[in-house]
């Protein structure tokens, strides 16, 4: 179909509008948020449309409509409720035919297309399922947008009463040229991950590929965007006969484009610059991408795009370590590197070698000294079991528990042979009656699992939910045993008389469990600074709950509370010549000191600035 | 014993004689006829085969022998004709607000004599404006801003925190069953074990600065959006709703009633099933609690800077005028004289009859209720940052500066020491 005629089309499209179409009037394309189908943004963001083709909205229908007309025609649809109806010119025979959104009486919507013969139609044909409404939520309206020439756009847009969050809605593409059809769908969803960016996605159609066919490009936008000009990154999906086929080429190219730049002006001193296009390229990759492992772009059932290992993110990934290493914000440099390790990721040598050089820089922040102690065999650290070191609580003195358990005095700097009971290093409750068994996710998200006593005796008390989280995409419920595993990279570190002490990514729960050993609400997050529940098991965390260590390939965070709330990335000067991995840590309870297995050997070191009242 | 004299028929008589004289009350019956005190909860005493309060059963045998009492509802408030109040009103303290459930805030133990030594100090992280809580084996409960519930050892030691998603105002009451219960401003009431562990946690419907009031059944009474009576498993009895939020304790009057000042300035009494008994209209907001005499006349405090002396009908009796807010709870000495302080920097000794006794004057705000020790001492926090200690003529003892403000009302223990919170986050323990 030549451009004149689709001008053709268009035209006579408008202008054929009747009485049945009182609000169809030509409309830029819109913009789509991930928090739903905001009819501001489509005002605010219009990008330019196929320079031939005028946009038509379709028109919204008062619940109960079976009858509707068309250009003097009367459309019927019995036994549904039409919501919406867009009059188009299915099979270009210069009449209108329309494509309509109707409900059935169970309330499961539809979209139908209804061809014109002569003057009347013929019976309406489903072309697929609408997207269903959140439970508990009402529907604003349905919406049809005929886009471009060959597409036409379906979409939701739901009112939820307060307290209930909309689930993500799919766009849904059809496409109106030749056999209509749905051809895609198009879900964004809102990241988890606290201060991400807002990601925006919308649709165009432009023949690309020089078939004569229109493809549907969509646009992908990041804000805030701190760069000028930033223009969205568009994934092109060409038109072919078997279906819509993705340009794979993106989005790496727009990202290795950018991190060109990015690079470019590195050289001429634009820190600005780098640091802003770097963490846009880094939000686009992980948006768009199965890779990143945080993809919140659906395509159908698909979680993100297959956009193979991406030297664009690596690169993007390097330059963000380097900015957190130059200012010695060690927990943001450890985070970004450890996504590095990932296989989605590409590093050059080059890249390599400057993200060793920033890690190196990360120092530690405050000086400590370093006294190292005997060899030691401890087992294996687990997310759900004491560390197999504690300090005394006059902190002279190191235990290290374990199946040869023994204590260290620190100031003759002997070892002893310990008291008995140092061998178990689970996790009871205040009575020791109840311990942890493990951490583990189930379809409510990520759960401790308690036990009677040692776990001994059959069968588990409760599951105590932790966090929230969906079951991963496609999985049934319950869980498979290895999708159970998944501990979410949570640890615990101790059961204070209220309940469970968990930690990640430096935020702290607390799991609240009764005399009974069954949890009693939701966990809580701990404001920053709190102090935990105590009295606790002293080993990675202090018996007062005033301060816990985490241990990385790096060195040490100490969380410390309020009156002085602070968080220290610790680390003696000699760390790099240390062998080995560590396996254990503690820190006293004046939070001075740290106690750490690395390589099979037990070490201790102390801040050397002024010690904390508590 | 009567009981075990009288023959089957008169048992019955007597037995219904009893009934009918203790009906209007919240006491609930032991199962079987009790033998000795030690078989009551609380401050009863075994009366007839029933626990009873010692007040009541005085009051039926003045009535009963004819002679002039203090029943409440006499016209000697009224007229301004001085009545002397009963000489050494029992002392019976409970481990809640104010020593009990009638808020008068006298101790069984004797505080410091002398200006006393700070024995230890517990750091929180935010100021504390509730009152600590000494419980039976002599562990201090104290809430803070900072989020946490303390469990302090005598010694000073940390038993254990508890953490909360909000703040603690509210002071701590010991519950029929042991059960630390407190309110957080969370909108949550909760009851701890002894141990920390949590036993139950109840969400009402707005944030719980008041401390909760145990009856001698074991109901547990507290301010919010409104009135709560919750039982010792933390089910909702019943909610009255107020206009505006409760911040005042409730108080439990010896003839059933509940009593709880409000923000829009009305003393509330309701009966123990919730309804509404009388409100007066006390001129302002009400933010201490009421505090019930021996005779049942109940005193509370307003942000009109008034005391106000209420008869048991909701009748005034008189109004003491101050030059600030009273926003703490009136204490009531074993003379009956009533000890509170002012926002107008003083601590006042008001007679029964409503005349001045004695004021001491003060560099700060007293927001502190007053405690008394067993021979009449008075201690009192104020917002110069002293903590005082006054004989019963008003004359000053000793004062010791905490280092800030003092809003929280003080707790005795056993062993004579003084535990209080203050706005530089600690609790603060002082012994001579």
């Amino acid at each position: 179909m030549n451009l004149r005629r689709l001008f053709f089309l268009g035209t006579l499209s408008l202008a054929a509008l009747t009485a049945g179409c009182s609000s169809c009037e030509p409309t830029p394309v819109p913009f789509q948020s991930e928090a739903g189908h905001s009819e501001t943004n489509a005002q605010q963001n219009t990008p330019a449309a196929t320079p031939s083709f005028a946009a038509v909205d379709g028109n919204d229908l008062p619940e109960g409509t079976q009858t509707f007309s068309v250009e003097g025609s009367a459309v019927t649809v019995p036994g549904r409720s039409v919501r919406s109806v867009l009059p188009i010119d299915l099979d270009r025979d210069g009449d209108r035919d329309a494509v309509l959104v109707a409900v059935d009486a169970q309330g499961a919507a539809a979209l139908l297309v209804a061809s014109r013969e002569g003057t009347s139609f013929r019976a309406a044909t489903q072309l697929g399922a609408m997207p269903t409404t959140t439970p508990g939520c009402m529907v604003n309206r349905y919406a049809l947008r005929h886009f471009s020439a060959h597409f036409v756009l379906a979409t939701l847009t739901e009112t939820c009463p307060e307290g209930t969050m909309a689930m993500p809605q799919p766009y849904v593409i059809v496409s109106v040229g030749g056999t209509p059809s749905i051809r895609e769908r198009f879900t964004l969803i809102a990241s988890t991950r606290e201060g991400a960016e807002r990601a925006q996605i919308s649709f165009r159609a432009e023949d690309k590929d020089g078939d004569q066919n229109e493809d549907l490009l969509v646009d992908v936008q990041i804000t805030p965007v701190d760069l000028p000009d930033a223009a969205p990154l568009t994934l092109t999906y060409f038109d072919r006969p078997s279906g819509l086929a993705r340009d794979t080429h993106e989005p790496e190219a727009t990202l290795l484009r950018l991190m060109a730049e990015t690079r470019a002006r590195a050289h001429r001193n634009d820190a600005a610059f780098a640091a802003a296009a770097a963490r846009r390229v880094a939000a686009l990759h992980s948006t768009i991408c199965r890779e990143s492992g945080e993809s919140r772009l659906r395509v159908g059932d698909a979680i993100g795009l297959v956009c193979g290992a991406s030297a664009a993110a690596g690169s993007a990934g390097v330059t963000l370590v380097k900015i957190a290493a130059a200012s010695n914000s060690a927990r943001e440099a450890l985070t970004v590197a450890e996504r590095l390790a990932n296989p989605g990721y590409t590093l050059t040598r080059a890249d390599r070698t400057a993200l060793d050089a920033a890690m190196a820089q990360l120092h530690s922040d405050e000086d400590v000294r370093l006294i190292t102690g005997p060899s030691v065999s401890v087992v294996a650290p687990t997310e759900a079991r004491l560390s197999a070191l504690a300090f005394s609580a006059d902190g002279r003195s190191i235990l290290v528990r374990g199946t040869s358990p023994l204590t260290f005095d620190l100031e003759t700097q002997t070892a002893s042979a310990a008291d008995a009971g140092a061998e178990d290093i689970r996790i009871y409750d205040v009575s020791h009656t109840f311990s942890i068994a493990d951490i583990h996710r189930n379809c409510e998200g990520y759960a401790l699992g308690i036990v009677r006593g040692d776990g001994l005796a059959v069968g588990a008390v409760a599951d105590a939910l932790i966090f929230p989280a969906p079951p991963p995409q496609g999985a049934a419920c319950p869980l498979s045993r290895a999708l159970r595993q998944d501990d979410g990279d949570f640890i615990v570190l101790g059961w204070a008389p209220q309940g469970v002490v968990v930690t990640r990514d430096d935020k702290t729960y607390v799991v609240p469990i009764g005399e009974n050993g069954q949890p009693l609400g939701p966990a809580s997050q701990l404001a920053q600074g709190m102090p935990a529940p105590a009295p606790l098991t002293p080993g990675a965390v202090s018996a007062n709950g005033h301060a816990y260590v985490t241990a990385s390939s790096i060195g040490f965070f100490v969380t410390i509370a309020a009156p002085n709330a602070r968080r220290l990335f610790l680390r003696p000067s000699e760390w790099s010549s240390l062998p080995g991995e560590v396996s254990a840590a503690a820190v006293s309870e004046d939070a001075m000191q740290v106690a750490f297995v690395k390589g099979g050997k037990l070490y201790v070191f102390t801040r050397q600035s002024a010690g904390e009242t508590h | 014993m009567i009981w075990q004299k009288a023959s089957f028929g008169s048992r019955f008589v007597l037995g219904a004689l009893a009934l009918l004289l203790g009906c209007g009350h919240a006491s609930p019956q032991p199962a079987s006829p009790c033998m000795s005190d030690s078989e009551c909860r609380a401050d009863r005493i075994c009366h007839e085969g029933r626990c009873r309060f010692i007040e009541e059963v005085r009051t039926e045998l003045a009535q009963s022998n004819g002679t002039s009492s203090q029943a409440v509802g006499d016209d000697a408030g009224a007229t301004g004709t001085a009545t002397p109040p009963l000489a050494h009103a029992p002392i019976n303290e409970a481990p809640m607000f104010m020593g009990g459930p009638l808020h008068r805030g006298m101790s069984v133990h004797l505080g410091p004599v002398n200006e006393p030594t700070r024995r230890f100090r517990v750091a929180t992280g935010a100021r504390i404006f509730a009152s600590p809580t000494v419980g039976p084996d002599g562990t201090v409960y104290l809430g803070s801003l900072d989020r946490t519930l303390l469990a302090v050892a005598p010694d000073g030691t940390l038993r254990w925190r508890y953490t909360a998603p909000d703040k603690f105002r509210s002071s701590v009451a010991i519950g029929s069953d042991g059960s630390i219960v407190v309110g957080c401003d969370d909108s949550s009431v909760i009851a701890l074990a002894p141990t920390g562990q949590l036993r139950w946690r109840r969400t009402v419907g707005a944030q719980v600065e008041s401390s909760p009031t145990v009856g001698s059944d074991g109901t547990i009474y507290v301010g919010a959006d409104g009135v709560y009576a919750l039982d010792p498993h933390g089910n909702v009895l019943w909610h009255t709703a107020t206009a505006g939020r409760v911040t005042s304790s409730p108080a439990i009057h010896p003839q059933g009633l509940i009593l709880v000042g409000t923000p829009d300035g009305k003393l509330l009494a309701l009966h123990t099933n919730g309804s509404v008994a009388w409100d007066l209209a006390a001129g302002a907001s009400i933010e201490g609690s009421a505090s019930i005499a021996q005779d049942g006349t109940i005193y509370v405090g307003t942000d009109r800077g008034e005391v106000l002396a209420v008869a048991v009908d909701g009748t005034v009796r008189w109004r003491y005028a101050t030059q600030a807010d009273v926003r703490a709870t009136p204490a009531i000495a074993r003379d009956g004289s009533i000890i509170v302080g002012s926002y107008d920097n003083q601590l006042y000794a008001l007679n029964a009859d409503g005349t001045l006794k004695w004021r001491v004057q003060t560099s700060g705000r007293i927001r502190a209720s007053a405690r008394i020790d067993r021979e009449g001492r008075i201690y009192v926090g104020s917002q110069d940052d002293f903590l005082y200690a006054i004989d019963p003529a008003g004359q000053t003892l000793w004062r010791i500066n905490v280092g800030q403000d003092v809003d929280s009302t003080a707790a005795l223990a056993q062993d004579g020491t003084l535990y209080v919170g203050a706005d530089d986050g600690a609790l603060h323990a002082f012994h001579q």
